[in-house]
């Protein structure tokens, strides 16, 4: 079983920290209302700081325990994955039930050349499998002996 | 384009009637149920509105909207602003589906919606046509499927009725919840709800309980809340039999040789015919009440998704169980299994403790408000009880190439799954399930739900993964023949 190039970590840490900075908005115009009444319940700054502490911890621990815990291997018939921290998912994917591949990358994953292998299948519920963290050449490798092999057993 | 003969249509002139329907509907609504006048010169107001911006643009769509169709291909030209020329290969057509809503049947027009392999929705789409037309387009299409297999006239294709006496049984046998709630809410939207009482009572029942409650007002309290769920379950049957009644008012289904046929509908006539190779995985359902008279009811999961089934279709709505295998068995290859396996029992410790906890935290969150919360504990013994039974009704084998499950309680399933169908499979293991050793077994098929899909919960981590390993194996074996 392969893991994940340990660049992923920095990947996923920045994501981490700017999808709890979504919520900072909210909390800042939450404490400012705070400050401006006058109830003395809630100390002003409460909520930011609540969030802040959160925010730190969680992207402190759940990146390393993601990549801690993320397998995968393409096998000779189908693509295999481990994953999960709270819900351990292992998923089989056989390669002539595939429909289509993506290799996918965004600015982050971009600026640490790394590259998502996403597998589509016709099925609902695991139509998209996603191997995130590879690098970029090999997400290409992989998708194109992934292609080669559906080329050959699909006619 | 070398056929001369065939000459673009336009759809039916009375396809206008169908677009202005709704408008004019909601007009009416809109107008009779609000009192004041604001509202009422404001609907109008929109109402032009609406008529000024889309009567042109539903002029424009149906004078770009033309087709024509030879027993080669269908070929479809529109669009407004972006113009679509589409043409579809007649062997590639995978379904031809007629539907006449109520609109429709007065005016004599129909939607025909014509499916390919290559995605779930319907790629042609004629709304409307005459009914003439839409069986000419129909043999049209099938007429190429028709050559390939010149022996048509083998005796007796293997079909099901359900007739009236049957319907009428199986009618009683539903129950509408969810029907019920659409029609206090359109009864409160109307302020038509005193009609009902319902919410007068529920209010009255409210202010008693919150206040104090004297030893007379005790007695009328436990008569409005008999009362009123006993009127709420007479209302869910009585509109649970009337949905089921309408919906498969004359349901036919036959299997032909390629395809299936189906015809059901009181007041939209619904036909079409399904290639066998789109049925995933076959579900029997039942209740409690239906098994003890011997009733099921068989769908096809399926993966085009046809307007409201879905991707589940009816295949029987009403049928005994021998009926059921001897019909099911010849859609999708199966023999029944004599044996299943039970779950792990762990499963009803992790239950127990899942169904405490959701019970145990709302109950003590609400105690420190209302004392009452108390009584929700009483839960816990029914939650347990229902743990066991889950355990009980939860079951499953692998048989023939077939996995079967068994499931729920109230609602009972059974899956057939045949594994050639599978396109992924999963094991999955919560964090309570990792510390009994336990996972769920998940499989996917083409167009399965989110919601409803064949899942064996709580299997013992070596029982699944031997399972998986015998799944696969077998799959491949299948697989490569295809």
């Amino acid at each position: 079983m392969e893991l994940l190039d340990p660049a992923v970590k920095s990947v996923w840490t920045i994501k981490s920290l700017l999808r709890w900075c979504i919520l900072l908005p909210f909390s800042a115009t939450a404490d400012v209302v705070l400050l401006f009444s006058d109830s003395d319940t809630f100390l002003p700054g409460l909520w930011t700081g609540l969030l802040i502490i959160i925010c730190l911890v969680w992207t402190l621990i759940v990146p390393k325990l993601r990549y801690r815990y993320w397998r995968y291997e393409l096998r000779e018939e189908d693509l295999y994955a481990i994953r999960g921290i709270w819900n351990r998912v292992q998923t089989i994917v056989p390669l002539r039930r595939i429909q289509h591949l993506d290799v996918a990358q965004d600015l982050i994953e971009g600026n640490y050349d790394l590259a998502r292998l996403v597998v589509h299948t016709a099925g609902t519920r695991s139509t998209d499998v996603v191997i995130p963290g590879l690098p970029y050449e090999e997400a290409v490798r992989l998708r194109d002996t992934v292609r080669d092999f559906v080329a050959e057993h699909m006619d | 384009m070398q056929e001369t003969s065939a000459v673009f249509r336009r759809l039916h002139l009375l396809t206008f009637v169908h677009y202005a329907f709704l408008a004019i509907i909601g007009f009416v609504i809109a107008w009779t149920t609000s009192p004041e006048s604001s509202i009422q010169r404001s609907s109008l107001i929109f109402s032009v509105i609406y008529l000024v911006i889309m009567g042109p643009i539903s002029l424009a769509k149906y004078l770009r909207f033309r087709y024509y169709v030879t027993s080669e291909e269908l070929v479809m030209h529109y669009g407004v602003f972006k113009r679509v020329r589409r043409n579809i290969p007649s062997d590639r057509v995978q379904n031809v589906a007629i539907e006449r809503n109520f609109l429709a049947r007065i005016l004599g027009t129909a939607v025909v919606k014509i499916e390919t392999a290559g995605t779930a929705q319907a790629e042609g789409v004629l709304s409307f046509v005459s009914v003439r037309e839409a069986n000419r387009i129909r043999d049209l299409l099938h007429t190429a499927e028709t050559t390939h297999t010149p022996e048509e006239d083998t005796p007796a294709l293997p079909s099901f009725h359900l007739a009236l006496p049957r319907l009428l049984i199986s009618s009683v046998y539903q129950f509408s919840l969810g029907l019920f709630a659409v029609l206090v809410g359109v009864l409160q939207q109307l302020e038509l709800a005193g009609l009902l009482n319902i919410e007068v009572t529920a209010r009255h029942i409210l202010e008693r309980y919150f206040f104090e409650i004297t030893s007379s007002q005790e007695y009328t309290l436990a008569m409005l809340i008999t009362a009123l769920i006993l009127i709420t379950l007479v209302l869910c049957w009585i509109l649970g039999f009337a949905q089921n009644f309408i919906r498969y008012y004359n349901f036919h289904i036959e299997l032909g040789l390629e395809k299936i046929h189906r015809k059901y509908g009181l007041i939209t006539l619904r036909e079409g015919t399904l290639p066998y190779k789109r049925v995933q995985s076959l579900l029997i359902r039942s209740n409690p009440l239906m098994r003890l008279h011997d009733w099921y009811r068989m769908e096809m999961q399926t993966l085009g998704l046809e307007s409201g089934e879905r991707g589940f279709q009816p295949a029987m709505p009403f049928a005994k169980w021998a009926e059921i295998v001897a019909l099911g068995s010849k859609i999708r290859p199966f023999t029944v299994p004599e044996t299943y396996t039970r779950i792990s029992r762990l499963t009803i410790r992790r239950r127990c403790l899942r169904y405490t906890l959701l019970i145990l935290a709302p109950a003590a969150t609400l105690y420190l408000w209302w004392p009452y919360a108390v009584w929700g504990l009483t839960l816990l013994p029914i939650a347990w009880g229902i743990a066991w039974l889950q355990y009980l009704y939860h079951s499953w084998t692998f048989h023939d190439g077939n996995l079967f499950i068994r499931r729920r309680i109230l609602s009972q399933q059974l899956w057939v799954v045949p594994v050639e169908r599978f396109q992924a499979f999963e094991i999955n293991a919560t964090f309570f399930q990792r510390r009994l050793g336990l996972c769920t077994l998940r499989v996917d098929t083409a167009g399965a739900g989110v919601l409803r899909h064949p899942k064996i919960i709580d299997l013992k981590r070596d029982e699944a993964e031997k399972l998986l390993a015998e799944l696969y194996d077998v799959f491949r074996g299948r697989a490569k023949q295809d």
